[in-house]
């Protein structure tokens, strides 16, 4: 199509307007996430540029599904920030109160069951996607030099996630947890002279209790969470600075 | 106008798609994220009094009361002048048991858990004994908790 005369004439009467009423600026402020770091933001910050140089970042070419794993936990991860923040707001950690919250918050909270179904299985699956990320990372050989810290950093993670399997699986406060977690902590008990020590502390006393409830509360959802949230950073820092290894 | 390349079509309606679809999300999860956390009666937990009390005409000799203590079934019984007050959730699976008067047993009509006046077990399948509540008379009212 050419540019008719009417065209031009209609572009330059819209150009006005935009002038005059600050149209563009309106935007930005409606539009808020955009228009924030694209708008007000991107004044004084110059955002765009920065934005632009780390998301538009090109990704080698012989990327494939294999390779998503990594991303994949990361989001599960994210999911059970926002799940654990969301049942935090009803669940009790005493024995007295435990289950019976968990089951106040399956039964009677709005989408409570919801909220516990993404929290459950997000922390399940997340279990299964490190591992395919892990062999991944093995199989292709990209644990080598210069990428064997970020190899380290890895597997404390992966330790990590299990911390956070082990230490959320008493917190309901049933059977089958009080069970779990005898037998998890009498593991060690065969190491051979400190082994005894190390379930004392991890039932926190001769029998599971309130005292291994607490602590396994605090540590699942204060202590693991930060120490996470700061390796995590040092991963990716780390895969930005040197880079997607190559093809097989 | 300009004219619209193929590539540049492409690019926004994959872009106003992923948009919606971030959009629709976004207002779902607020709208299910804010229901949860908004308090109401429902979500304030197992509300009811640990106290409570009631004229002694409404409890004739050899009958059971059925009351609410801390959001939970309890019973009152009143038998040879004497009170008592007993959780009526079954301690085997959680049903409610009922009260025989002649027998002076509670009952469970899940699987048959006998229950003496006192809350101990006295046969079938219950693990531990009806939790009691304390319970007195004062004039002609009756004083649970």
């Amino acid at each position: 199509m050419k540019i008719g005369n009417k065209d031009k004439k209609i572009r330059k009467w819209l150009e006005k307007i935009e002038r005059s009423t600050n149209v563009r600026g309106l935007i930005n402020w409606v539009t808020l996430a955009t228009g924030f770091l694209y708008g007000e933001f991107d004044d004084r910050l110059d955002l765009r540029s920065a934005l632009q140089k780390v998301l538009k970042k090109p990704v080698p070419k012989h990327i494939n599904f294999w390779f998503c794993f990594g991303g994949f936990t990361f989001l599960l991860f994210v999911i059970n920030i926002f799940t654990g923040i969301l049942l935090l707001m009803y669940y009790r950690p005493t024995i007295d109160q435990a289950y019976d919250s968990i089951v106040h918050i399956t039964n009677n909270v709005p989408f409570g069951w919801l909220v516990r179904g993404f929290h459950h299985w997000a922390a399940n699956i997340m279990v299964i996607t490190v591992l395919i990320h892990m062999l991944r990372i093995y199989f292709h050989g990209a644990y080598k030099h210069p990428r064997d810290m970020n190899w380290v950093v890895g597997v404390t993670l992966f330790l990590l996630v299990l911390s956070f399997g082990f230490t959320g699986y008493l917190l309901p406060w049933n059977q089958v947890s009080f069970w779990a977690t005898t037998i998890g902590a009498e593991i060690p008990g065969t190491f051979p002279v400190i082994g005894p020590y190390i379930t004392y502390l991890l039932k926190g006393g001769n029998s599971v209790g309130q005292l291994a409830l607490t602590r396994f509360f605090a540590f699942h959802v204060v202590i693991l969470p930060w120490i996470t949230v700061g390796l995590l950073s040092l991963h990716f820092l780390m895969v930005r600075r040197l880079g997607i290894s190559g093809p097989l | 106008m300009e004219e619209i390349t193929r590539k540049d079509f492409l690019h926004t309606t994959v872009n106003t798609l992923i948009g919606l679809w971030v959009a629709v999300v976004a207002v779902l999860s607020s709208y299910s994220g804010l229901r949860y956390v908004w308090p109401t009666e429902k979500t304030a937990g197992p509300s009811g009094e640990n106290n409570l009390s009631f004229p002694l005409t409404e409890l004739p000799e050899g009958s059971m009361k059925k009351v609410v203590i801390g959001g939970k079934p309890a019973g009152i019984i009143r038998i040879n002048e004497k009170l008592y007050a007993l959780s009526l959730i079954c301690t085997h699976l959680g049903c409610i048991v009922s009260w025989h008067p002649e027998e002076k047993r509670l009952i469970c009509p899940c699987h048959g858990g006998l229950y003496d006046i006192n809350g101990s077990v006295l046969g079938g399948p219950p693990p531990r004994p009806l939790p009691s509540y304390e319970v007195k008379q004062s004039g002609d009212t009756v004083v649970v908790g």
